[in-house]
């Protein structure tokens, strides 16, 4: 049995358990056991039964030291972090699952705060976000800050006094995207299908470009992870509609918010 | 060497024994490799079984013996009986005897 701050609560093992029984075996009823000669005989095979019901509870014990871990790291990151904090603010829009920015302060926005929100203002529901939105940003901003923002909802306060919180919607650029892969002379494995390959470049922008983020195009499709038929891809983007192309990064505003859909995405071969 | 068995009658509590014979039995019961927790445990009966190769008799008994031997189980006789279809064999175990005496020459 030990504990240590570093790694916890480390389970005793089957073997150890094993080798206790046996001692106190031998203790009880004056044999000599040793590990070997105890193994196989009808005295180990009925406490091994009982040594994996001891097993069971050490690693559930060990389980609950690792859950207590977790609990008090979270815990203190809540502590070390209030939410008015920008990255708490931020943490916060994404635990209630939004995709949120904060503009960058400068001296000039002293005491205002710009908040963009990813949401969708053509949507059914927006009345109910936007209201959501605007309670949000009420409980987690300071007093004495201007929220600034196209998006205005006034929230009443629980003594009755009622002020208006602002927010701002991206700045939705429609894109379309080229990527170009070069087809290996040295490889041994299967090639994608272009809708294969779209989809795969769909999905790892969804998962790693957002909000608040510039568009670095080299990160969403790699060779090792994601193409290891090809000696090279280069993924372009276009804002003109395809007069010109950009393989560099876009480095975006605050609000800046890059916006394509699958169809948008062309695939050159070579 | 004190091992536990099954008790008698059902209901009973279970004996305390010395004897190896428990050990021996589990010992060429066991298919080799067949136990997780004791993979060297036991005898590789399918490979007599199922080996394209026809062995002897005498094999297969030289063969349980020395395993039983590995495992510490002493077996001072052994007996093949032949029955109408099968052949039986009969091994004897004893357990292992120390003397720290000096011997006076």
């Amino acid at each position: 049995m030990s504990f240590s701050k570093e790694q916890g609560y480390l389970p005793v093992s089957l073997a150890t358990i094993m080798d206790n029984i046996m001692v106190n075996f031998n203790t009880q009823f004056s044999t000599n056991y040793t590990t070997q000669s105890f193994q196989g005989t009808n005295a180990y095979k009925f406490y091994y039964a009982i040594a994996q019901e001891l097993q069971k509870n050490e690693a559930l014990t060990a389980d609950v030291f690792l859950n207590l871990q977790q609990y008090i790291i979270l815990t203190n990151q809540k502590i070390s972090r209030p939410v008015n904090t920008n990255p708490g603010i931020v943490d916060k829009f994404l635990e209630e699952g939004y995709v949120a920015s904060v503009k960058p302060m400068i001296l000039a926005d002293a005491g205002k705060i710009n908040i963009a929100v990813d949401v969708d203002d053509g949507a059914g529901d927006y009345a109910a976000t936007k209201t959501a939105i605007a309670s949000l940003i009420s409980q987690i901003t300071v007093g004495g800050t201007v929220t600034e923002g196209g998006q205005s909802e006034t929230i009443v306060l629980s003594n009755g006094q009622s002020f208006d919180f602002k927010f701002h919607l991206p700045n939705e650029i429609p894109i379309i995207l080229r990527l170009t892969t070069t087809l290996s002379e040295n490889n041994q494995v299967l090639v994608g299908s272009p809708e294969d390959v779209k989809l795969k470049l769909f999905t790892n922008i969804n998962s790693r470009y957002r909000l608040g983020l510039n568009f670095e195009p080299q990160k969403y499709y790699n060779i090792q992870d994601d193409a290891p038929w090809t000696s090279d891809v280069t993924l372009e983007w276009s804002d003109d509609a395809g007069s010109t192309w950009n393989s560099t990064v876009f480095d975006a505003d605050f609000d800046d918010l890059f916006t394509f859909a699958l169809d948008d995405i062309t695939l050159v071969e070579s | 060497m004190i091992d536990i068995f099954p008790p008698s009658e059902p209901g009973l509590d279970l004996r305390k024994i010395d004897s190896d014979t428990g050990k021996a039995a589990n010992v060429l019961s066991v298919q080799l490799g067949s136990l997780n927790h004791l993979p060297e445990f036991g005898i590789d009966l399918d490979y007599f079984l199922t080996e394209d190769i026809e062995f002897e008799n005498e094999s297969f008994q030289a063969y349980m013996i020395q395993v039983l031997t590995d495992n510490g189980i002493n077996v001072s006789k052994s007996i093949e009986t032949v029955e109408s279809l099968y052949r039986k064999y009969t091994l004897s175990v004893s357990s292992n005897e120390s003397n720290s005496k000096l011997v006076a020459r």
